[in-house]
């Protein structure tokens, strides 16, 4: 069996990548993926958990399905902003986007 | 080592590098498509744990129909996988200071992770990742959350609806 701080490790590995995917990158679907990688980290942390601390009610999943639910919301509205950004800009590049910047 | 173990190892390998595949990558549309493989991958760690409908969750949702909508947002705008988007870059200037930050954040956390004694509270469980147990587990306890959150998933449609139509 595998014990459940190699999953913290995994998902912890996983959600850093995830914020260097986000801080790195210029293309907004690009870090919307990114986003997507964090969020799966954290969906593993939580499975892991409800698998090894409360294995008979399984909390951690039933909150995994609200977050991926959460997710889908997400990205659907990200995606509509990043075709709004696209429509009115001609680029999806976040930081060409500054109109709000100072 | 068990085959658990094997399995992890094989699993936790691929699950990586397909995430490092999408950060780094140069074509948008090779990320989408490693977007994919990854997440079946996360799906498959959710099998190792036990969690079946979970994993098949994650295969429906977030491998097939995210996949789908960023590859149609991908083919409606113009960016970095069209041969003329292609010379502009896709990262920015602060890939060092990115990396920094992701590196420190992961220091601390694993430094956490490795340094507290993690034990297992209520034994080890049978499966109970059935869609029944988590149905009587949804329709009772979380029901009020689960009328929430079809709420929050209307709103989400109706609102893409209204940002994404033509005015005239």
């Amino acid at each position: 069996m595998v014990p459940l701080s190699y999953y913290l490790v995994l998902s912890a590995i996983m959600l850093c990548i995830g914020i260097y995917g986000v801080l790195a990158r210029r293309n907004a679907i690009l870090i919307l993926l990114s986003v997507e990688i964090m969020l799966n980290a954290v969906n593993i942390n939580f499975i892991a958990f409800s698998r090894f601390v409360t294995p008979n009610t399984i909390v951690g999943q039933i909150y995994t399905i609200f977050a991926m639910a959460a997710g889908a919301a997400e990205i659907g509205v990200g995606l509509a902003i990043i075709l709004l950004i696209y429509r009115g800009r001609e680029t999806v590049n976040v930081d060409e986007v500054n109109l709000l910047k100072w | 080592m068990s085959g658990q173990m094997v399995a992890f190892f094989i699993i936790g390998f691929f699950l990586l590098s397909g995430a490092l595949y999408i950060v780094s990558t140069r074509n948008i549309m090779h990320a989408v498509f490693m977007h994919l493989l990854t997440m079946s991958f996360v799906a498959a760690v959710y099998i190792l744990l036990y969690a079946e409908f979970i994993a098949a969750m994650q295969v429906l949702i977030y491998a097939g129909a995210m996949t789908t909508m960023v590859i149609f947002a991908l083919m409606l705008t113009r960016t970095q996988s069209s041969p003329e988007g292609m010379r502009t870059a896709v990262d920015n200037q602060q890939k060092g200071l990115a990396f920094l930050t992701a590196a420190g954040f992961l220091a601390i956390l694993l430094f956490v992770v490795t340094r507290e004694k993690w034990v297992p509270l209520e034994g080890v469980a049978k499966s109970t990742g059935s869609v029944s147990h988590m149905g009587g587990i949804i329709f009772s306890a979380y029901v009020l959350p689960f009328e929430l959150i079809s709420v929050l998933l209307l709103a989400a449609l109706v609102g893409v609806v209204v940002l994404t139509r033509k005015e005239n």
